[in-house]
């Protein structure tokens, strides 16, 4: 069926709600509408890639340096953002880290998300191949309140049911320091996800996850063998993947290359990036879009 | 003992004289806070124990994160409220409270969540302004509560009147009646609002909100000086927003975005009549009265509200009507079936008006318009003992009044009264003997030519008119000149 059969053009492309003719945002989810625009003129369907991580693990950075990579075309991948919009958030995460300043945090509201929109392709094998892909930048507390109440935030649960894989960003410096809380809220989203990706039958889910270990500059072990940073300081982490999911892969990352620390007025501390040094970043997006690209077409 | 209330009772707290004095809420606090270790920004730190899950996460779709106010003051303050899936009240107050605690840029937004249930709302006249007012008497606004599992529940006092005629008057000053009535309108023609201004947000939307009748309150969910969020986004938003960008975002749905101000003219006239009556009474600088009708709206009240609107607009024109007017005006009431309390109320209250009002206006009416004030008054009497009674007053007044153009007058105008309205002249009894009295006396005193002169309009008022002292006179006549005709009439 092709794309402009497929998506009507006020149906929304994360919760399939119909909305009237010129509405920007889905009145169900917040998700814009522009998405299932730029989809009807591709032709083709969008694989969406989620990135989920808890408040502060640095997904907004994460993001902002993947896109800003792919349309640098790092690694071999050629990238073209469709519509202005797509290219706010790296726009923003390069802005405010050549400022010396994290981005401000994502806000909770749907309707203040950032949404990529890329067309992307790698030069190997399958040159020709483009892949339309949708990388939302969500709040880590709505995705806290989301697995602690599952249907608050309908973008979450349509964006998860849609995806084609997800990006898991786990905060490794905290793990590494022995908090328990890194593993347990990874446990608790992991069997979030289980629940979407589900299978009919109850078998392990398919669809491909990187986890990424994020801030991996504060243990570089975690570099050396993800995979064993994991099992030893995510163990739960660890036991739920093997468990449940069939297509996991563990990898380090970190984006600032060292890190000052101030006080504000009310006596927070505010970290300074000093300079940013992404390292790891593409890897795990690699990863992913070469298990999508091996997954048979729905 | 446990000083906690029984939560199966939580909602009001009685008085032994089961005066509800205080309402019992739960809370919650929604903000950021950083623990090293543990979960991070925006989420609730801190909830009442009877607050389920579902309720705690519709408070956090609803609650601004970061730099969450339109106003950048350090003492802003914004105000949310909807209904809860559960069907509880939920009033958000949210405020600044330092800088955002991850670093990351920006102010932090301290929100207090106060759950209600609808009767408990009820007791604060369905204004969640009020609800803030009474969480601020007792300090809670001003607590900075940290982490902690379990927050108590609130018990705050019921105000004994309804309040914010401030803001209302501070929104007329600074915006003009017009705008306030005109959002009330659209209010209440069921349409959602989003009203972009410069002015005092709070005191605008409280006053719209204040306008519109108490049990249509708790339907406007609404947000005010909150930034602009679709999800947010109730049947009235008060923000300083960029419209151009709010109109994008709403497109496709039934939304009115506007900038509103006193610059920007007034609007057109509301449609509905409670907003129109609204307006006037604004205009005419009686909002304490406006106010007052609102809050006393009961739920079966709402269904006849174009007919209390007419009861008011007919209250409201009483003090310049007419005579005549007057006398239309409770011809109409004592027709008019009334069908919910708060118009049986203002119907009595209306009546009661126009008798004193006609009574009022039988002492004033000029002498050659006494006679037709006098048929109008039976004509208002005749339908109903109730209407019989309204007019008793004036008529009395109306015959006293004759007595200055003598007896034949008050005479003629008995005679009338018999004829026209047996309702009135029975309650005319008692001043009726009193002109037969004194025409007896008269005809004492009379030579019988006089007494010829007035045989005819005697026994015209003795035909219609069942009185003992008539009668009498009447022989009395019979002896002195020619028979009068039972009917009054004299031979030929």
């Amino acid at each position: 069926m092709a794309i402009t059969e497929q998506y009507t053009s006020s149906e929304c492309l994360i919760c399939e709600r119909t909305n009237p003719p010129g509405a920007m945002l889905c009145s169900a989810c917040g998700a814009p509408m522009s998405l299932i625009e730029e989809a009807a003129i591709q032709q083709r369907s969008p694989r969406i890639i989620t990135i989920l991580g808890e408040s502060n693990v640095g997904k907004t950075v994460y993001l902002g340096f993947l896109l800003d990579m792919l349309s640098k075309r790092a690694g071999g991948f050629e990238a073209i953002p469709k519509g202005a919009y797509s290219v706010n958030l790296q726009q923003s995460v390069i802005s405010h880290m050549n400022a010396r300043q994290f981005p401000p945090k994502t806000p909770l509201e749907v309707d203040h998300w950032k949404w990529a929109y890329y067309q992307v392709r790698h030069y190997d094998a399958h040159a020709d191949e483009w892949f339309d892909l949708l990388l939302p930048d969500m709040a880590g507390e709505a995705l806290a309140q989301e697995i602690e109440t599952p249907q608050t935030y309908k973008a979450i649960t349509g964006l998860l049911a849609k995806s084609a894989g997800a990006l898991v960003l786990i905060d490794a410096a905290v793990a590494a320091s022995g908090s328990p809380h890194p593993d347990y809220f990874a446990l608790k989203l992991m069997s979030y996800v289980d629940r979407q990706f589900a299978t009919k039958r109850g078998g392990k889910a398919r669809n491909p996850i990187a986890i990424v270990l994020c801030k991996a500059d504060y243990c570089p072990e975690c570099f050396d063998n993800p995979r064993a940073f994991a099992e030893t300081n995510l163990n739960r982490l660890w036991n739920i993947c093997q468990s449940r999911f069939a297509n996991v892969e563990f990898f380090a990352a970190s984006t600032v290359g060292s890190l000052g620390f101030a006080h504000d007025e009310d006596d927070n501390v505010v970290p300074v990036p000093l300079h940013a040094a992404p390292r790891g970043i593409l890897e795990p997006f690699e990863w992913i879009l070469d298990r999508i690209r091996a997954m048979p077409a729905k | 003992m446990d000083p906690r209330p029984d939560p199966r009772h939580a909602g009001q707290v009685t008085t032994p004289d089961a005066q509800p004095e205080a309402v019992l809420c739960d809370q919650a606090v929604f903000t950021s806070a950083r623990s090293p270790l543990g979960p991070q920004g925006y989420r609730i730190i801190a909830a009442g124990e009877h607050l389920s899950s579902r309720e705690c996460s519709e408070i956090v779709t609803h609650a601004p994160s970061g730099d969450g106010l339109c106003d950048d003051a350090p003492a802003a303050e914004g105000l949310a409220f909807y209904r809860l899936s559960s069907g509880r009240c939920c009033v958000l107050h949210s405020r600044y409270a330092g800088k955002e605690p991850s670093g990351r840029g920006g102010r932090r937004t301290y929100t207090l969540a106060f759950v209600l249930d609808e009767a408990g709302f009820a007791r604060f006249h369905g204004n969640p302004f009020e609800v803030v007012r009474a969480a601020r008497s007792l300090g809670a606004l001003n607590q900075e509560v940290t982490t902690r599992p379990s927050l108590p529940q609130l018990r705050l006092p019921c105000p004994p009147r309804p309040g914010g005629a401030a803001s209302v008057d501070r929104s007329v000053a600074g915006i003009g009646a017009r705008w306030i009535s005109h959002l009330a309108g659209r209010l209440l023609d069921g349409q959602t609002i989003i009203a972009d201004t410069e002015m005092d947000r709070l005191a605008l939307a409280e006053a719209v909100v204040l306008v519109i009748p108490a049990p249509l309150r708790s339907s406007v969910s609404l947000a005010a000086n909150l930034r602009f969020s679709v999800g947010r986004c109730g049947r009235l938003t008060v923000v300083r927003e960029d419209v151009g960008r709010m109109r994008q975002l709403m497109r496709g749905r039934e939304v009115w975005v506007e900038r509103i101000g006193p610059d920007r003219g007034p609007p057109a006239p509301p449609d509905h009549p409670w907003a129109a009556l609204a307006e006037r009474f604004l205009c005419r600088g009686r909002q304490g009265r406006l106010l007052d009708l609102a809050a006393q709206f009961g739920p079966d009240d709402v269904a006849a509200i174009d007919r209390i609107v007419a009861a008011c607009i007919d209250l409201d024109n009483m003090e310049s009507a007419s005579a005549a007017e007057l006398v239309d005006t409770a011809a109409a009431w004592l027709d008019r079936r009334q069908t919910s309390p708060l118009e049986r109320k203002l119907a009595e209250t209306l009546l009661a008006n126009v008798r004193e009002r006609l009574e009022s206006a039988a002492g004033r009416t000029a002498e050659e318009d006494l006679v037709d004030f006098w048929h109008e008054l039976l004509a208002l009497a005749e339908p109903s003992e109730r209407a019989a009674g309204l007019a008793e007053p004036a008529l009395l007044t109306a015959l006293r009044r004759a007595a200055r153009h003598g007896l034949p007058t008050q005479v003629q105008m008995l005679t009338a009264a018999a004829r026209a309205s047996p309702r009135a002249y029975r309650r005319l009894r008692t001043e009726a003997a009193r002109v037969a009295a004194a025409l007896v006396a008269w005809a004492d005193a009379a030579s019988p030519e006089e007494i010829a002169a007035r045989r005819q309009l005697i026994s015209a008022w003795a035909a219609c008119a069942e009185d003992s002292a008539l009668t009498d006179l009447l022989d009395r006549m019979r002896k002195i000149g020619p028979a009068v005709s039972p009917t009054g009439a004299e031979p030929a």
